[in-house]
């Protein structure tokens, strides 16, 4: 076990590595950020200046190198927008990233896990017919119409709900529902999918041929032995919405890292961009391994030797 | 039974994580806050600065009666009649980055603290010049601006504001453009960089120094907030980022970084007796523009920033929503390149430029495609600019474009390459689909293009690669000529014109602080662009704001949204 997670570990900074590279050298091909971090009537004499302090004239593989020491120690540089460590404005943005992440992961398991196990276990039924409809929608729905729409019902026309905001439990609802149904539909599939694979395995008819309740068999024979592609899925699904859902996050005004890669972008903020791009990185790369570990504990058949 | 025990810890994980969802939601410490500061001795002898106020207000109502125009004195008439309201909120697409005045180059950031923090002196609607935190001024000679201060001004700790701190708020760029890492500088320090040093000559009188004669000091100080010596010396540099403590008519209270910054009126300002309107004030950043109509419909803000033509419309005929809008002080133009080595020669004959401006309908295009939000421009220099003339328009004639063409030497027209912008201005890219039709029609076959503003399209212009044609808009708050003709003309970055006659008359009016001389070559100056359509000369875009119908306001062509000049409906 320890040996599994060295080795994953090990790929883990390969992974990282990589990472650093496509993002480094993409922000390059757009050009140095200089001329937009002085106001538009600076004169080219000026920007030269700024370019040659900032380094910008050196090769670029120079910089990467010398970008690649100060990032293992945590030090992204200074964002050339706000003037202070890009690491601080990155991570101060993670909170609220992970709290609509949260949230719209338990709106998502809590209704993907039941209409997934009865349309498994009423299978062609009416209710199954119906749970499929809806898991069709939530996946062809855009989230951004999906968050417009909501905010049109429940704010303008019935005022239950605030547009956008953040701070109250009032704000978190609808960005949470807009964001989780869109996974929802998928893991609802799944769900389904796994589980009517499972219930036709013969430990099953056994089972249901000892005349277990059909709740205990779903819920201790078929769902536990279902969990593992599901777990999977689940797994990358969390990391997407940890690496901040950019449009749920811009339509609710809701200040995670999301909202902050566009606003860096479109600054030319290229140390906070890569902050935001290396610790969403970093985010998947570590619930990969998380999903790893879980595997054993679903199914003790699992060992990493 | 271990099986239960795992599912029920399962169980009891999600659970816990759904806690910490709902507490981190709830707990007001989730995002780096900034408690108040400012709230301190509101009620320092009452009696005393009720008296100065009155006195104070007295003179301000005799400035706005000698004051040249008319407007300014009904604007404050407006002012003092409308009713007061408890709390208004403002919705701007962004938050700032930074609260220090002197450390940003962001309009939201100088929106919101320009109702904390006063300038030396500021504009009316109409572009006039008007003393605020300097009641009067004087060029002493080429070099020396002499301001006397407002007497009995407060600062909001209480402390009485004076000359020290003119001198230390300036200072403060001085030295910052002394400092060889140009990160570290002030983000604002460039904008004074041709200060030499502030004299104090007494309590209320400073003496302003520049390296050369520079008549563009008075027009830049509308934008430098004037900071408290005492509060960032005791504070440090650190807490002037994080919090404000101004003169102005409101009081910092809290500020929660890209979620919301709230201020209360000072009812001890100087501007207002019993200080400004609106009671309570916040500031909050809604990225989406569909949200923010949302949110003004829903009634949860008041005003809402840069709002687009087709949604005007939409709140125009809501029952709790209007819009207010104003031709803003950026014209929108093509830019052509006229130089001997343009990639497109044909641009370097002037008749062919005139051509280009006839065939276009500017009154279709602003009708049309702007919803009729924009207002036709003859030269760089809009109305509100000091030196403005009434120029004439190139008004729609194809006819006449097609003779041009001909005489020209191109009477099967030519080919050109056009890019403009895509979304960074109103509908730029619907009217460079736009022009491209009508300099078809005159035989100009366009190679039109839209490129993404910040990735492409700028770095792009920085570099002098652009096409030999580009869209472009030019916003210069300072209303003074030089900023707009210098640099899209003269100045290195931007100017693919050269006309040494011209250039001439913007070195001379750029050297000199005689306001007459300057204006007689501005307008010279205006007259040779006017003729010579270096430019496609397009309109002046309207800026938008939608409006809750229970608040009174009117948008400003500066884009400043000054929460002191709301009121009740």
């Amino acid at each position: 076990m320890g040996k599994f997670i060295v080795r994953r570990l090990i790929q883990a900074i390969f992974v990282m590595l990589g990472v650093s590279f496509v993002v480094y050298f993409l922000l390059f091909l757009k050009g140095d950020p200089v001329s937009a971090m002085l106001p538009q009537e600076a004169t080219k004499e000026q920007i030269e200046k700024l370019r040659k302090d900032l380094g910008f004239n050196d090769p670029i593989p120079v910089q990467y190198v010398r970008f690649l020491g100060k990032a293992a120690t945590g030090d992204l540089g200074v964002s050339l927008f706000e003037n202070r460590p890009a690491t601080d404005v990155v991570l101060e943005r993670v909170p609220a990233t992970a709290q609509l992440a949260i949230a719209a992961f338990i709106v998502s398991l809590l209704i993907a896990f039941p209409i997934g196990i009865i349309s498994a276990a009423k299978r062609n039924s009416i209710f199954d017919r119906i749970g499929m409809l809806f898991a069709l929608i939530g996946q062809s729905i855009p989230v951004f119409w999906l968050g417009i729409l909501m905010i049109l019902v429940f704010s303008v026309n019935l005022g239950w709900l605030p547009t956008s905001g953040y701070g109250e439990f009032n704000n978190i609802i609808m960005p949470a529902v807009a964001l989780g149904l869109f996974t929802t539909a998928r893991t609802t599939r799944l769900v389904r999918s796994t589980m009517i694979e499972v219930l036709s395995q013969e430990y099953i008819r056994t089972a249901r041929a000892k005349g277990l309740r059909q709740l205990t068999l779903l819920r201790r024979h078929a769902l536990k032995n279902a969990l593992i592609p599901i777990v999977t899925v689940l797994g990358l699904d969390f990391a997407t919405l940890l690496g901040g859902a950019v449009i749920t996050e811009t339509i609710f005004a809701w200040p995670g890292i999301g909202q902050l890669a566009i606003q860096s972008i479109s600054r030319r903020d290229y140390p906070v961009v890569q902050g935001v791009v290396l610790l969403v990185a970093f985010g998947y790369v570590l619930i990969n391994i998380m999903v790893d570990l879980l595997y054993a504990y679903l199914n003790p058949r699992i060992r990493y030797n | 039974m271990t099986k239960i025990t795992k599912r029920s810890s399962l169980f009891a994980l999600l659970v816990l994580a759904l806690g910490l969802v709902l507490s981190a939601c709830g707990d007001p410490t989730a995002t780096p806050a900034v408690a108040t500061t400012a709230a301190t001795s509101a009620t320092t002898a009452a009696a005393t600065t009720a008296a100065g106020a009155a006195t104070t207000a007295a003179g301000a109502a005799t400035t706005a009666a000698a004051g040249t125009t008319a407007a300014s004195a009904t604007t404050a008439a407006a002012a003092a009649a409308g009713g007061t309201l408890d709390r208004v909120v403002i919705g701007q697409g962004v938050d700032p980055t930074t609260l220090d005045p002197q450390n940003h180059n962001e309009t939201p950031a100088f929106n919101i603290l320009n109702n904390i923090y006063e300038t030396l002196v500021t504009f009316d609607r109409n572009g006039k010049l008007q003393p605020r935190l300097a009641e009067s001024w004087k060029q002493l000679d080429d070099l020396n601006l002499e301001m006397k201060l407002r007497k009995g001004v407060k600062w909001h700790d209480g402390t009485d504001f004076t000359a020290d701190d003119v001198k230390f708020t300036i200072d403060r760029y001085i030295n910052s453009n002394k400092e060889p890492d140009a990160l570290k500088r002030l983000k604002r320090a460039g904008n004074l960089n041709f200060v030499s040093s502030v004299t104090v000559t007494d309590p209320l009188t400073v003496k302003i120094t520049t390296e050369k004669p520079s008549p563009l000091l008075l027009p830049k100080l509308i934008a430098e907030g004037i900071v408290s010596k005492k509060f960032v010396t005791e504070k440090g540099e650190q807490a002037i980022g994080l919090s404000a403590m101004g003169t102005g008519a409101y009081k910092f209270v809290e500020w929660k970084k890209d979620n919301y910054l709230d201020m209360d009126a000072n009812t001890e300002w100087w501007g207002a007796p019993g200080g400004p309107k609106a009671k309570k004030v916040r500031f909050r950043p809604i990225p989406d523009a569909q949200t923010r109509i949302s949110a003004l419909q829903a009634g949860e803000v008041d005003i809402i920033v840069n709002v687009a033509p087709e949604q005007a419309k939409q709140l125009e005929t809501g029952a709790k929503t209007g819009v207010s809008s104003v031709p803003s002080v950026r014209v929108i133009f093509i830019t052509l390149n006229t130089l001997d080595d343009s990639p497109a020669p044909a641009l370097k004959n002037v008749k062919v430029r005139q051509a280009l401006n006839y065939a276009i309908d500017r009154d279709a295009i602003i009708t049309n495609i702007m919803l009729g939000n924009g207002k036709k421009i003859s030269s760089p220099i809009n109305s509100y600019f000091f030196a403005y003339e009434d120029l004439p328009q190139y008004n729609y004639d194809p006819a006449k474009a097609k003779a041009l063409l001909t005489e020209a030497g191109f009477p099967n027209g030519f080919d050109l390459e056009l890019t403009t912008p895509n979304g960074r201005y109103l509908k730029d890219k619907e009217i460079g689909e736009a022009v491209t039709e009508y300099w078809g029609k005159i035989g100009v076959k366009v190679k039109f293009a839209a490129e993404p503003f910040a990735s492409v399209f700028i770095p792009k212009v920085d570099s002098r690669k652009q096409t030999p044609a580009f869209l472009l808009g030019w916003g210069n708050s300072t209303y003074d000529p030089d900023g707009t003709l210098f640099d899209q003309f003269v100045g290195p970055r931007y100017s693919y014109y050269k006309n040494p006659d011209f250039n001439k008359l913007i070195e001379e009016a750029r050297s000199i602080v005689d306001q007459k001389k300057r204006e007689e070559l501005y307008k010279q100056a205006n007259k040779i662009l006017n003729q010579d359509a270096p430019w496609i000369f397009l309109h002046q875009q309207n800026d938008i704001y939608g409006i809750s119908k229970r608040i009174k306001w009117q948008a400003r062509p500066d884009e400043q949204l000054n929460a002191f000049e709301i009121t009740g409906a």
